[in-house]
């Protein structure tokens, strides 16, 4: 198995909601990658970014769901409280800011979040560029 | 088929090798000298919040039975030296429990990193061949060079400065300084911008193979460059390319220093006028300095000559001062914050309006303890990195070469 170009941590509400949707048509984004599903993005920290770029990951997305949609109160705020330090250390480490993707969809957001998607790993370019 | 919560599970193969390594780094670290005099224990500052943790006990059990209770318990020392300092046998438990973290299965490991594992994780990061942006911090006219025969080494303070800018705490603030006074002194240093973490984490927490990437990575970027002399304001970066590098790499020839006995040495036979900071300071010797590296006067002698500035001692100082309460960023708990309070108690009971120290980290871990206290003495004690206070008195408002 080649390893992923991606890695996405999706909410698993509303943004999974829409890959369900996706999926159900049989249609599956081009920059879907591997996903990790969590309990809500604010589960997802710094570290869990980081580990993935150094697994070799040539983009992280982080997908939540809009503030008046999230389950966990304001937990979703978690993640975006250190996303200004995260993006920092990235910039540190001479990680291009284009291979972090942040978003939050509503469910029935299923093409925007396709269309986001492969945006993103479109821009990311040849492989052999990423990062470097 | 339900499981019997009382029937003690089997030893796999893996478990058994595991422990028959650990008992036989024990015996090779000489544990068995120990002879229970119990002198570590009570000046283990991990005893301070956690009256049953024991070096003593603990060196027995690794040459008994270092089954998973040794294992876990192996992730609470601080790898201070207190009990090493204190052993009329010199045992050498810090030792053993840095490299017996090594053997240990990296899903251990891995779990009781802090922080998520984010600081480690950083650390293999610049281990990467990618281009980094790691000099955002070097002052505006400031003189430096890319090539040369003294080294400024900053490490991981760029990247402390961007994760821990919740907490106010400026890691490079220390570097800074140290060049402000470099220049001031006429030395441009050479700053690399390939610069990697020194890798004083990874090899404390258990990552030898990582410790020893970076240890190489930079001994070759310093060659390039043609670094002599290495000079860095970080006591853990200093201890670990000055004792371990060697160890490692062993074509790393480049002379290690202290900032700060550099500094006296720079100074000696100079002219050079201390600008009054009127004040009481006390000084925390960083563990790896300290204790470790031996590196106890240097920092009081530059402090007495700063004028006006009065220097008071904690109860516990030089190669008794009490560590900052964590290390290598691992297992940061309940006992690591009642060992911050206690020093930051000990600093506020001098009357001291600035404790300063000569490790980033210290003034991190103590800045976060005061984060969680109430208006009082010990949350308004200011923390600076000496340095800083020698470049406000050797250095104000200094202009490049």
């Amino acid at each position: 198995m080649s390893e992923p170009r991606i890695v996405v941590f999706s909410c698993q509400w509303a943004p999974h909601y829409g890959f369900q949707s996706l999926y159900r048509r049989g249609r599956r984004g081009e920059g879907d990658g591997v996903r990790v599903l969590t309990a809500c993005v604010g589960r997802v920290g710094e570290d869990l970014v980081l580990e993935a770029f150094r697994r070799g990951a040539e983009g992280v997305a982080v997908l939540g769901c809009p503030p008046e949609l999230c389950r966990h109160g304001l937990d979703h705020e978690r993640f975006r409280a250190r996303l200004a330090a995260l993006r920092g250390i990235l910039e540190t480490l001479g990680i291009p800011e284009k291979r972090l993707f942040v978003g939050a969809f509503h469910p029935h957001e299923a093409e925007l979040l396709e269309k986001s998607l492969g945006e993103f790993a479109g821009a990311l370019g040849a492989p052999a560029e990423v990062g470097r | 088929m339900s499981r019997d919560p009382l029937a003690v599970a089997p030893q796999t193969d893996a478990e058994a090798a595991l422990r028959r390594a650990l008992a036989e780094l024990a015996r090779e670290r000489s544990l068995r000298r120990c002879y229970d005099c119990g002198k570590c224990t009570p000046v283990c500052p991990v005893n301070l919040g956690d009256s049953l943790y024991s070096p003593r006990l603990l060196g027995q059990a690794a040459l008994v039975d270092p089954g998973p209770a040794l294992q876990s318990a192996l992730w609470d020392c601080l790898t201070c030296g207190a009990c090493r300092e204190a052993c009329p046998m010199g045992v050498d438990f810090p030792g053993f429990v840095r490299d017996a973290r090594a053997l240990l299965p990296g899903d251990a490991v891995a779990r009781e990193c802090s922080h998520g594992g984010a600081l480690q994780t950083i650390q293999r990061l610049t281990a990467d061949p990618r281009r980094q942006n790691r000099l955002g911090w070097v002052p505006e006219g400031a003189a430096w060079a890319r090539q040369g025969a003294t080294l400024l080494f900053t490490g991981s303070a760029p990247y402390y400065d961007r994760y821990f800018d919740y907490l106010g705490a400026s890691a490079s603030a220390a570097p800074a300084a140290a060049l402000r006074i470099m220049n001031r002194l006429g030395i441009a240093p050479v700053l690399l911008e390939q610069e990697r973490s020194s890798g004083h984490d990874l090899l404390f927490a258990g990552d030898a193979e990582g410790f020893c990437r970076l240890a190489r990575l930079n001994a070759d970027a310093m060659r390039d460059a043609g670094i002599s002399r290495v000079v860095t304001t970080c006591a853990e970066s200093y201890h670990v390319m000055a004792f371990h590098y060697r160890r490692v790499v062993p074509d790393f020839t480049a002379d290690v220093e202290h900032f700060l006995p550099f500094l006296e040495r720079e100074l000696a036979g100079r002219d050079v006028e201390f600008t009054p900071l009127p004040g009481r300071v006390t000084y925390h010797d960083p563990c790896r300095l300290g204790r470790m590296s031996g590196i106890l006067d240097p920092p009081r002698r530059l402090l007495a000559r700063i004028p006006g500035l009065e220097v008071a001692e904690m109860r516990h100082n030089g190669s008794k001062a009490l560590c900052c309460g964590t290390s290598a960023w691992v297992r940061c708990g309940a006992t690591n914050k009642a060992i911050q309070l206690a020093r930051l108690e000990e600093a506020a009971a001098t009357g001291s309006g600035t404790l300063a120290t000569a490790c980033p980290k210290c003034v991190i871990h103590l800045r976060c303890a005061q984060a969680d206290l109430p208006a009082g003495p010990r949350k308004s004690l200011a923390l600076a990195d000496i340095t800083e206070l020698l470049a406000q008195s050797l250095a104000p408002g200094t202009q490049a070469p």
